[in-house]
This record gives C-alpha cells, structure tokens and sequence, in this order.
C-alpha cells in the first residue's frame, strides 16, 4: 500500500485547504452543526419510544395463523393433551413456571377468569415453562388451580420453540377454529383479559 | 444510619460540583497563579463525598442492613464477603456510584496535576470547570432517578418492593436480602472486570475536559493533548484489560465456550475503544507532525459521548441482554445528558473550528502519517460499523415498526477484513519513517519479517490447514510480531556494538531510553498475539455434545472423557449439583474436572460453571448442560492456543505500564547510538 | 559472489514459500461447511436476545438448536430453516441481515464510510511541496 501511492499527495483527513480557509471553514461549521443535529435529533426520536415500554397485546407473526400441532403431556395425571381434541372451544394458552414472579401475580387473574367462563366454551391451559415438576405441583398447591384448566408440561421446550416465546408470562388466544387470535406477552390485566376473550366468543377481531 | 451518611455525601459532593462550576469558571476567565486554590474546597468536597458514599454503601451491604433497598435487593446475608463487595457495582444504583468515584479521582489527579504548576494555568483551570460538570451531572443523578441510598418503605419476605428516596422517611427493613443476580456472582472476575472498565471509560473524561478548556480559551495547539496523555493512556490501559477480562469472564461463567458475542453492551465498551486507540494514534501525528488538530477534537468528543452512550445502553434498559439492568427512570435523563454532551460539545468545536482548522498537509501517503491516516481510517470505520449494527435494529423499529435483527455473522464478516487491515498498518506503520519513505527503506525492514511471516504460514498449509482466515491472520499477526522484534534486534546490535554492552542489556537499554514508542510496540505485540488466538482458537475449535451414563467414555479432539459419578452440596448462598469427569490420554490419566450447575437462592434456574482443562496448547472446556443421576448431557469443547487472546489481550492494555512507568536509563559513557526504530518514534 | 548464491537461495524459499500458501489458500478448506453452526450463529436466543442459540445454555436456545439439527439432517434449505424460526419469532430473530431491503442500509453506511474516508484523504492533496521532503529526518 505505501508503495503503491508513492505519487499521490494527500491531505490529513479533517483538516482546511492552507489558503482560503475562511469561506470553506464556515460551510465547514454550518456542515458540523447539521450533522450533529440530525444525529442528535435521529437519537431523540429512536430511544425515545422505548422508555416505558409496557406491551400487552403484541405483534406475532404467529397471528392469524392455526395453533400448531402439538401433544403435551398432563402435569399432574395420566396422559397428554392434544390440541387437535380442542378444537370448538377457545382456547386460552398461558406459558408459566413457579420461579415466575409476574406468573405469581397473574395466576389468580387466570383462575377467576377460568370459574367466569367455564360455562362459555372456553378452555384454559397452562403450560409449564421450563421448571420442576415438583416445583410446579408445589406453585399449584400453593395458589390453587382454576376451572376447565388444564396444566401440561413441555419438557424440552418444543412446545416453546413452536409457539416462538420470548419469556414468560405469556398468553395466547385461540379461537373456535384453532387460529391464534391474539398473544399478551408478560402480565395479563384482568380487563384485557376479559375483553379479548368476550371479543373471540363474539367472533370480533380482538383489539390490538 | 449508613443511608443518612450516603445520602448526606451524595448531597455534598452535588453542592461541590456547582461550587466547582462556580469558581472553576472564573478562574478559567481571569487565570493567576495559583488560581487552583480557589477549587481546593469544591474539588476535596467531590472527592470527600464520593468516597464516603461508597464507603456507607459498602458498609450497609457488608453489614446486611436490609432497611436500604439496594442492599435488599442485591445482597443477602449469606452472599459470600468477595461477591457482597462487588454488590455495591453489580447493580445500577452502584454501578453509577462507582462511576462518580472514579470521576471524583480524575478530578483530583487533574486538580493535583495543575496545582503542581507555577503559571496562570488557564487550561487546567477550564478542564476542572468541564470535569464540574460532568461531576454535577452524575452526582444529580444519584439524588433524583438513581439513588443508591433509597430505604425500603414496603418490605418483602424477601427483598423490598417498595422504596422512599429520601432516606428519612422512616425504613423499614426487609428480613433477607435477594442477593445479587446470580450470573454476577457466579465468578470472582465481577468484582474486578467492571471497576477496571470505569477506570478505562472514565478516565476518557479527562483528555475530553482539557479538549473543551482549550476550545472555550481559544487555544489551539497541542498543549491539551500533551498535558492529557498521562490520563489517555492510562485510561486505554484500563479500558483494553477490563474488555479483556469481560471477555475472560464471559469464557469462565457463561459456559457456552465463547468470549465475544457482540452483544450491544460489549459492543458499548467496545466503540469507544475503537475511538480512542483511534485517538491515541492520531494524537501522536499532531504532536509530531502538528497535523489532524480538528480531527483530534472530533475523536475525543466522539470518544466521551460514546462513553455516555454506552453507559445509557447497559444502564437504561432500552436493549435486553445479560448486563442491563431493568427498565428505570434513569434512562431518559442519560439520553438528555449524551445529547446536552453532543451539541454543547461539537456546538463548541464548530464555533471555534477557525481556530484549529489549518494544519501542515501530508507529504506522502507513504510515510509514517499516512499510515497513521490509514489506521485511523479503519478504526473509525470499525467504529461507525459497530454503531450503526448495534442501533440498527432499534432504528428500524423505530421509523418502520418492523424488527430486523443484526448480530455475529453481519459483524465478523465485517470485522474480520478491518482487523486484517489494521494489522497490516500495525505492522507496516511503526516502522516507516515520518514524512516521506524511501521504498527501499521500508523494504530491508519488512524483508525479513514478511519471510518469517510466509514460512509460519507455509508451514501451517504444509500441516494441513486449509482455512482461509486462520492463514492471513497468522501471515499478518507473524508478521506485525516480526516487524517489532526485527526493529529491537537490529537498534540493540546497533546500541550494542556502540556501549560495548551484550545484546540483551542493550535491547532493554533502547526500549528504555524510548519508553513511548516502545510501550506501543509492546501494545502492537500483544494485540497481534490476541490477533492470533482468535484466529486459531475461532477456526481450529472442536465442539461436541455428548450423553454420558455413569462410568461412560466419550471422546473428543483426542481426550477421553469418563463419567465418574455425579455429586451435589448444599452451601449457604447456594445449591450446587455437578458431575466428576476424568479426563485421560492415549491411556494415560491427566485429572479430572468438575463442571457444576449453581442455583442461588431463590431462584430456581441453574447457572453452569463450565470447567476449564487449560494447558499450553489449548483449554478442554466442559459444560454441563443436564444432570440427572442415570446420565449427563455435556457440552465439549477443545480450544488451541485460547491462551493466546488473555495474554496478548492483557499486554496490550498494561504495555502502558512501560510508556508510564519505566525510566530512561542514565546514560553510559561511549557515543549515543542512533537507534533505528526509537529515532523517529512517538 | 557467496553473498550472491545465499541472496538467490534466500529468494528461492521465499517463493517456495509464497507457492505453497498460495496453493493452500486456492484449495481452500476440505471440510465441508457445518451448517448448524453457520445457522445457530445467525438465530438469536430469543430469552436471551445478546447472544444466538449457538452460544446461549438457556433451555430454549437448546431445543432450538435440537430443532436446527433436525432440520438440517433433514435436508432443509437455510431459506426454509430460517422461515420456520422466523414464523415464529419474527424477521428479528434472524441476525444476518440481507444485503437487500430494509437491512441495506446497515451494510451500505460503513461500506460509505471508507469511500467517504478515503475520498477526504485523497481528494485533500498538497498541491505546491513548500518545503523539501527528507527521506528520513531525524
């Protein structure tokens, strides 16, 4: 590389021309302070939409499309659920784990809601997200367990994998014809609950 | 009690730094001798308080007082004494604490520095007004969104849930602690890695308030850079060997056989690296050469603000990843600051580029500046690449909502080509003469060295490697590694020969004599023996998963590996399940390991701790992955040469020790040898 | 004349040298490439979200990972592997974006920034030498 430019005379790279360096030095100020207001401003508008980012219903690629085929085996009895067998009913689908503090606060939300709507067709299922199953039954025995709620397992997280979760809690809603409606990641309120619920028994699209 | 005090000094060194504001920027604008006097109380206020916050902090967790929601929520009675000193950083509050120490010594080794001088020191006085600043601003914090004094009003079983900021407002304390992160005390390399980090990214703040001085007095030259090079280089020490031992610690803890991942937080300390090898370089060409003097302005701003930068990165939650902490109000009030720091600092710079604007052109690209320009070039570069890949994703949200992910592949395929070509300035540079080179000249010096370069590298394809990068990394780290030894050999022969002295004595004699230029080639030497472990370790690894039941072999890269049995132990702050490997060779028994999962406290998801087989010609390195007593799922990896990186890493950062450090030897008797490299060295 | 037959030899290794690597670089590496680990590099963690499935210990990555080997011992395209991630994750979970699209900017800026620097060095020449270049001052 030093060989080759032998020939060539170039400059330092920031620096002025020795002569006439008046005019270029002033363009040369006005080119510096727009440049650090569009990178200041540019800096402004990214960030400042993530302070307190608190998401509730959110976007998934995986709205719209059918529940994935899966069978998980009954945390606390014999055999497994297929989802397939479900299929008429809306399904409410939560991922929690008893080390879960956000699961520990949501957990009664879900237990209520399942006793308002065991009678409206709609089923619960909790799948156990990466925990022990002691530790598991333990959560339950602890903070009881809803109506029409069914708790399976996913011990090597394909059930995870399938259904593209980020952390838990999270939530997803399926409607009568095995297409995911709607997906809450972290903490359900009871409010958002309700109504994204009521809005699949109505058959309205739930409100994102 | 300690609350009070904390909170108390906290208040202390705030009022201090307004003090300092005050009387800094009056005697920036009327200089005297002996000026400095008026900031002795504003300045020992700073320091005075911030050290006593630590200190309270430090006490409070040590002596587990629960009533303070920091400690509750980061410490526990049982957290071991190492892992509970390193609580009062592990998390934000303290973590912004140490940052406010740190600055509180700079702040005092600058106000020492110019009290030792007998002029009207105008530029020193202005960059203690500047440091005011920066201090105000960090000590603010801390009393309003990031008090790591706040007591606990609501306290859990375990832990505090809510928190009062003011200490007075009556605490009550939480009955055990949470402990701190379990990731964060799972090695003792936490209590070392992010203080040796602050110090580097701290330290920037220096060179950046003598910047601001000279451009609120108007003085151009290069006074502020030869003032601030103590400063500089110390705090690029620390900045490569806390870098280093965050990748180390990543290797030891996370147990996925990796150092780097480019994660944004790494990539946060890894920028203004960048910038400032950048800076130290081109630093070297005005002081020689007086040419680059904007240029040096930009970097240094460029350098601070990415500081603060990446300090709003890990601190502000905006990104998710192993070191932010949560979501908090700190957040937005660092990204006012980093944007108060661009346009107050660049706003400076472009009301006063007239001033700084006209320097001596090069002369020839090929000449020792023109290499400089070269090595500038891409570390710049390699700056805006690692910006723009980290911001990226957040940018496209942003504007379009849509999430795009960039990661590893994206930055090794571009980093890879800009570290050959730093290599190839590193070897090339140090070694060509300043203003114009004569061709012939930086041939006879590279000759030899690239010979070498090319058997290395011949005789890697001779044993069979074939990969491409593995061959044009050893080439030019060979190579980079010749230059330097080739330049000491030839000026200690020379010296030699002139001091009637050994060869050895006179080698140390010239790397004495001229201990600049020598550290960085120290610094060159140990960045090319880093260059080399990546590039044999990244592409000659082996990696298996294996399923092991009780008394099974496995074998991988040559190493037989027998389950011996599996074992569990209760200690206090934590449950520990592992599993006895016995490690042997071609029959013969080398030892065995213990790789382990740890599960603090309360939580109940394990944390591995892989085991490390080192040895010189590479780690055997053992993660467990699944325990259970009929089998084990275990993940292996073979390293060659791993050592290679920590080494050369860590040489790089403390051949500063030398520039600073060594002395100039007395001089002998016989004629003064002109050395070849230490002539035009800088 | 010694000196001329050790200059000559000298040179003759060197270019064996030279010929050897060059063969070796043109041979490139035998082994053939492992797609899991190219993929696993490139699919980010989605519990961990600094590091890919590759690098990350966390249950998920690791059934991700078992996921990616099926695939790939299936005989799966990458272009189908990573849909069926992204199906479910999201385009951000793929961490090597394409030279096309919404992602091209994030190649094209540094790629400008070494025009755009090597143009500042090299459009900035000296025009007039004012003072004599020394071949090596001292």
């Amino acid at each position: 590389m030093t060989e080759t430019t032998d020939v060539t005379d170039p400059a330092d790279i920031p620096s002025e021309p020795s002569s006439g360096g008046r005019r270029s030095g002033v363009s040369r100020r006005w080119l510096a302070i727009a440049g650090i207001l569009v990178v200041v401003g540019l800096m402004a508008y990214v960030f400042n939409g993530r302070f307190g980012q608190d998401p509730r219903l959110v976007d998934s690629p995986l709205i719209g499309q059918a529940f994935p085929e899966m069978t998980l085996d009954y945390l606390e009895e014999e055999g497994s659920l297929d989802f397939d067998d479900l299929r008429g009913e809306i399904l409410v689908v939560n991922l929690w784990a008893s080390w879960c503090f956000p699961c520990r606060a949501e957990h009664p939300v879900l237990t209520a809601a399942s006793e308002v709507y065991q009678d409206r067709g709609v089923h619960f299922i909790g799948i156990v997200y990466q925990d022990r199953e002691s530790a598991a039954i333990g959560f339950l025995d602890q903070f009881g367990r809803g109506v029409n709620y069914s708790y399976v397992m996913d011990p090597d997280s394909r059930a995870t994998v399938e259904l593209g979760v980020f952390g838990i809690p999270e939530t997803y809603f399926v409607d009568r014809e095995g297409i995911i409606r709607g997906k809450v990641q972290g903490e359900v309120s009871p409010s958002l609950l309700l109504a994204t619920i009521d809005d699949l028994i109505a058959g309205r699209e739930p409100e994102l | 009690m300690a609350a009070n005090i904390g909170f108390l000094a906290i208040v202390v060194a705030t009022l201090s730094s307004v003090w300092l504001i005050v009387e800094g920027y009056g005697a920036m604008r009327n200089p005297e001798p002996g000026g400095f006097q008026r900031l002795r109380g504003p300045v020992l206020g700073i320091v005075g308080g911030a050290l006593v916050a630590m200190g309270a902090l430090e006490l409070a967790i040590l002596t587990d007082d629960f009533s303070i929601e920091y400690v509750a929520n980061n410490s526990a009675s049982t957290t071991p004494f190492l892992f509970k000193i390193a609580s009062g950083w592990a998390a934000l509050e303290g973590s912004i604490l140490l940052w406010a120490l740190v600055l509180a010594g700079f702040v005092y080794s600058v106000y020492r520095q110019a009290a030792k001088r007998s002029d009207a020191d105008g530029l020193g006085l202005g960059a203690l007004f500047v440091l005011g600043i920066v201090s105000l601003f960090f000590f603010g914090v801390m009393l309003t969104v990031s008090n790591p004094f706040r007591v606990c009003i609501d306290p859990a079983v375990v832990g505090c849930f809510e928190a009062a900021n003011l200490p007075w407002s009556g605490a009550l304390a939480a009955a055990e602690g949470r402990g701190p992160n379990p990731l964060l005390q799972n090695h003792i390399l936490m209590a070392v890695h992010p203080p040796m980090l602050y110090l580097g990214y701290v330290g920037m703040v220096v060179p950046f308030a003598f910047a601001m001085s000279a451009l609120l007095r108007g003085e151009s030259g290069s006074t502020w850079l030869k003032r601030t090079r103590v400063w500089t280089l110390v705090a690029w020490g620390f900045l490569t060997v806390g870098i280093v031992l965050g990748g180390l610690w990543s290797y030891e803890v996370l147990g996925w056989g990796g150092y780097w991942a480019w994660d944004p937080v790494e990539n946060a300390s890894f920028i203004p690296w960048l910038t400032a090898t950048a800076f130290l370089h081109s630093s070297v060409v005005q002081e020689r050469r007086g040419m680059l003097q904007a240029w040096n302005f930009v970097l240094i701003i460029a350098t601070f603000a990415l500081t603060i930068l990446g300090t709003f990165l890990t601190r502000s939650g905006v990104i998710v990843s192993v070191h932010s902490f949560t979501q908090s109000a700190i957040g937005p009030v660092l990204l006012w600051f980093l944007m108060l720091v661009l346009v107050a600092s660049f706003g400076l710079f472009a009301a006063r580029i007239h001033l700084v604007a006209s320097s001596p052109r090069l002369d020839s690209m090929a000449s020792r500046e023109g290499v400089f320009l070269f090595n500038n070039l891409l570390l710049t570069v390699f700056a805006v690449m690692v910006t723009v890949g980290t911001l990226y994703p957040m940018f496209t949200e942003a504007v379009t909502g849509d999430q795009v992910g960039v990661g590893r592949p994206f930055f090794d395929r571009m980093a890879i080509p800009l570290s050959f070509g730093l290599l190839l300035a590193m070897g090339l540079g140090p070694i060509t003469p300043y203003r114009a080179a004569k061709g012939s000249v930086v041939w006879q010096r590279i000759r030899m060295p690239l010979q070498v370069a090319l058997a290395a590298t011949a005789l890697a394809v001779v044993l069979g490697y074939r990969n491409r990068f593995l061959l044009i990394g050893t080439l030019l780290a060979v190579f980079v590694m010749g230059t330097i030894v080739r330049n000491l050999w030839t000026s200690a022969r020379k010296a030699a020969g002139g001091w009637e002295i050994s060869i050895p004595r006179a080698a140390l004699r010239v790397m004495r004599n001229d201990t600049g230029y020598w550290g960085g080639q120290i610094s060159h030497f140990g960045i090319a023996l880093l260059a080399l472990g990546i590039a044999i370790s990244a592409n000659l690894s082996v990696e298996a998963e294996v399923v092991l039941v009780p008394g099974g072999t496995a074998t991988v890269a040559g190493y037989d590996l027998t389950y011996v049995e599996a074992f569990s132990r209760e200690e206090p702050h934590r449950f520990v399940v592992g599993a006895e490997i016995e490690i042997s060779r071609n029959g013969r028994v080398l030892g065995t390991e213990e790789p382990r999962l740890n599960r603090y406290g309360t939580s109940q998801q394990s944390i591995a701790t892989p085991s490390v087989d080192e040895s010189l010609t590479g780690d055997l390195y053992l993660s467990l992955k699944s325990i259970n007593p009929e089998r084990i799922t275990l993940g292996v990896w073979w390293f060659p040469f791993i050592w290679l990186i920590w080494v050369g890493g860590l040489m790089a950062g403390a051949a500063v020790l030398w520039s600073r450090l060594v002395r100039k030897p007395k001089p002998l008797k016989e004629r003064v040898p002109v050395s070849q490299g230490a002539d035009d060295g800088g | 004349m010694a000196g001329d037959i050790r200059r000559t030899a000298t040179w003759a290794i060197t270019g064996v040298l030279a010929i050897v690597i060059l063969v070796g670089f043109v041979q490139g590496d035998p082994e053939p490439e492992d797609r899991v680990a190219r993929l696993g590099s490139a699919i980010k963690c989605p519990v961990c979200q600094g590091e890919a499935i590759i690098d990350s210990p966390s249950p998920t990555a690791e059934a991700m990972m078992d996921v990616l080997e099926e695939k790939v011992a299936a005989g799966e395209t990458d272009g189908q592997i990573v849909d069926y991630f992204t199906a479910r994750f999201g385009d951000g979970i793929y961490l090597d974006p394409p030279f096309a699209g919404r992602t091209l900017l994030v190649w094209l800026i540094p790629m400008a920034a070494v025009v755009g620097g090597f143009w500042m060095i090299l459009s900035r020449r000296r025009v007039a030498v004012d003072e004599p270049a020394e071949a090596e001052p001292s």
